[in-house]
Parts: C-alpha cells; structure tokens; sequence
C-alpha cells in the first residue's frame, strides 16, 4: 500500500512534471484564445467597472481636459480648413499623374479589458475578434499613437502585443532627421533604439515613426520620442531610449486599424 | 469551492486593473501555508493554468511558477520553526513573491521595473488578506 507521507516528495515531483507537461500540450495559443471567448464578459464586466470608479476619481482632471480639448478643437478646425485646400489641391494634382488611390484603412474600435496577470508581459486583450473582421497582424493604435500589434485572434476577443514587450521588435525612423534604427521593447522602461549612426543627428525630443519596412508596421506612424542617447557596448552604433507617445500603463481604448 | 471562486474573481481583477498586487501569488503562497505543501501545489496548478489563458507566456511557465511557489510555502513552513503571526505571513509572502519573480527571471532572461513594488505590495497586504481568505474558505482541507 502506497503511504502518502512517505512518498509525499516522489508524489510531488511526479504531479509537477505532468502539470507542466500536460500544460505545455493543451494550452495552446488556439485553445487560450478560445477560452478567454468565454471569459470576455466577465472581463468585459470588471474592467467597464474599474475605468468609471476611474473616472469618477478623475473627475475634476477630466472636466480641466476637457476646457483644453475644446480650445484645441477650435485651432484644429482652423487647421482643418487648410489641410482640405491641400487635400483638394492634391487630388486635382494627383487626377492629372493619373496617380491610383490607395485602400483606405477602416478603424473598429475597441476596449482593453485584460492584462497579464502577474504583468509578466505587456500584452492586452481587447474585446474585437473575427467577428469584426480583425486578423493577425493588424496594427493597433491609440489617440497619440502606435500601441501594438494583433497577434492572436479569437471570435470575439484578441491579444495584441504592446509595443513595449520584450517580443516586440520593429524599425522605425526618426520624423526630423530620417535615421533608422531597430527598435525593442523595454517593458515599463519604453523602448530602445538600437543600431543609429554613430555620426546621427538625433536629439533628445526627436519624434520617432514607424518606418514601414519588413512589413510590420505602415510607415509615418507616431511612436514616441527620444529621451536620452547613448552609444553602446560595442561603441560602433547609437543607443536611443524611446518614451512612447501612448500611456502604456493607462490604455483603455484602442483602435484596430483594418 | 469558495476559494476557486475567489481565485477566478481576484484573477479576474487583478488582469483588469493591473494592480500592483499580486493576489494569484498570494493565493499559491496562502495554500502552501495555510493547507500544506500538496495543497499549495494542487492550488498552484490552478493557478498556474488560470494564468496561462490570461498571459502570453510560454505554455507551462506560469502553471510552473505558482505551483512552484505553492509548494515551496508549503515545505518550508513544514521543515522550519513556524509560528503563527503577521510577522511570519509577510516574510513568507515576501519571499515567495521574490522566489516568484526570480524565477520568472531564471527562465526567461527579463525583468520589469515594477517587480519590487509587487513584492513590497503583497508583502504588506498578505496578512490581511491571508486573513480574510481564510475565514471564507474555512470549508477547504
């Protein structure tokens, strides 16, 4: 007969590999997404209810935010007025280069309504799936700016990866002087971008966009901006630390650009 | 039962609010405590697969950490003088918490910024917390 106290460290350690190795078999990326299908309104639930308890809180910051965007709409719409002369001007222009109109991106927009957990990795779950045609792949952004990527898809929910993950690695140039340098995640720290020119003319406060090579991101998308430069270990490149224009830490809604 | 449903709730908060707290550690760290070191794994397998469906990671590594922690609670208090006490409860979920993460770290090469307020935060949370999950979930063992 099999006496538990006594056997208790060959029980554990055999419960512990077949855990882990049993894990590692069914939750597949597949099957996660699915399951979190079935979670998404209780999630949907929790997080609707932490951003009003937010918001109440931040009531009076809000209500100053709001007399400030209503002074910057008024200059917008002033600068609206002259970017639609530009943009009939360009398309009388473009009419005799006999110039074909790219495809327009649609924007659905979503809600963040999980993290990590244990805030591990910067992933968040926003409740659009295929249901509302979202894929692989799709960039998400925020009102200032890049914030991610689509990376797993279910019915009615998906995973981006954040821009700031550990796994997120892009190129990018910066806005003034055109250099390019990859760029990776950092968790809470932004961003880095790596391997500029040594002779680079890249100041602290520079803009940074997505370059729209290897097909990650489209190009001319706002990251965020220097912060700091250094050169690195090897002293053959430049070092930039990136602060991301989007609020990482504070992202509750986002758009799926489709 | 209670105490799975608390689980659920707490992990559910918990991935929406992105406290910095973490009541799924405290969870695996109160079964090994509290109920000894096979209920700390078996909570920790819960756990561990609740986190799995939330996170990205690789699978089987947070099912790893929580049970891992749950076990390690649970075996230590076994082979060392414990005294029921606050004192005794923040220094296991300080450690726990700091085993956690320096595991995490062991196994995937990245850390986060925010990893000490973590610890300290559980830490300074988890007798109060211990004590109300205990008077809830009495029936358990």
């Amino acid at each position: 007969m099999i006496k538990p106290e006594k056997n208790l460290p060959i029980i554990v350690v055999l419960i512990f590999i077949a855990a882990i190795v049993l894990s590692s078999q069914i939750f597949s990326s597949e099957f996660r997404i699915k399951t979190l299908d079935i979670f998404r309104i209780p999630l949907k639930i929790i997080s609707g209810s932490v951003y009003a308890l937010r918001d109440v809180a931040e009531f009076r910051e809000k209500q100053m935010e709001n007399k400030l965007l209503r002074e910057n709409i008024a200059n917008l719409e002033k600068e609206l007025l002259n970017l639609k002369e530009a943009a009939l001007e360009n398309e009388r222009l473009r009419k005799l280069l006999d110039f074909r109109e790219s495809g327009r991106s649609k924007f659905v927009p979503a809600l963040v309504i999980a993290r990590d957990p244990a805030g591990l990795n910067d992933t968040v779950i926003i409740d659009r799936g295929k249901k509302d045609k979202i894929e692989k792949g799709m960039i998400v952004i925020s009102g200032s700016g890049l914030a991610g990527r689509v990376i797993e898809t279910g019915w009615r929910i998906s995973r981006v990866l954040l821009i700031t993950d550990y796994d997120s690695t892009f190129s990018g140039i910066t806005e003034r002087t055109r250099d390019e340098g990859a760029l990776s995640g950092n968790m809470r720290a932004g961003l880095t971008m790596k391997y500029l020119d040594l002779g680079c003319d890249v100041k602290k406060g520079d803009k940074i966009i997505t370059s729209g090579l290897y097909g990650v991101f489209e190009k001319g998308i706002l990251i965020g901006e220097v912060v700091s430069l250094d050169s690195d270990s090897t002293g053959l490149y430049m070092n930039a630390v990136i602060k991301p224009n989007v609020d990482i830490r504070k992202l509750e809604e986002v758009l799926v650009v489709r | 039962m209670t105490l799975f449903i608390w689980i659920i709730i707490l992990g559910f908060l918990q991935s929406a609010t992105q406290l910095s707290i973490n009541f799924l550690g405290l969870f695996a760290i109160f079964a090994g405590l509290k109920k000894g070191p096979l209920w700390g794994l078996f909570i920790g397998i819960f756990i561990g697969s609740f986190a799995e469906i939330l996170s990205s990671q690789a699978p089987g590594l947070n099912l790893m950490l929580y049970s891992g922690v749950g076990l390690a609670a649970g075996i230590i208090k076994q082979k060392i003088y414990y005294r029921e006490g606050v004192a005794m409860e923040f220094l296991f979920s300080f450690f726990g918490m700091l085993f956690f993460y320096l595991a995490y770290f062991a196994f995937t090469k990245t850390t986060q910024a925010g990893v000490l307020f973590t610890i300290i935060f559980s830490s300074i949370i988890s007798p109060l917390f211990f004590k109300l999950i205990d008077t809830n979930t009495a029936s358990i063992a």
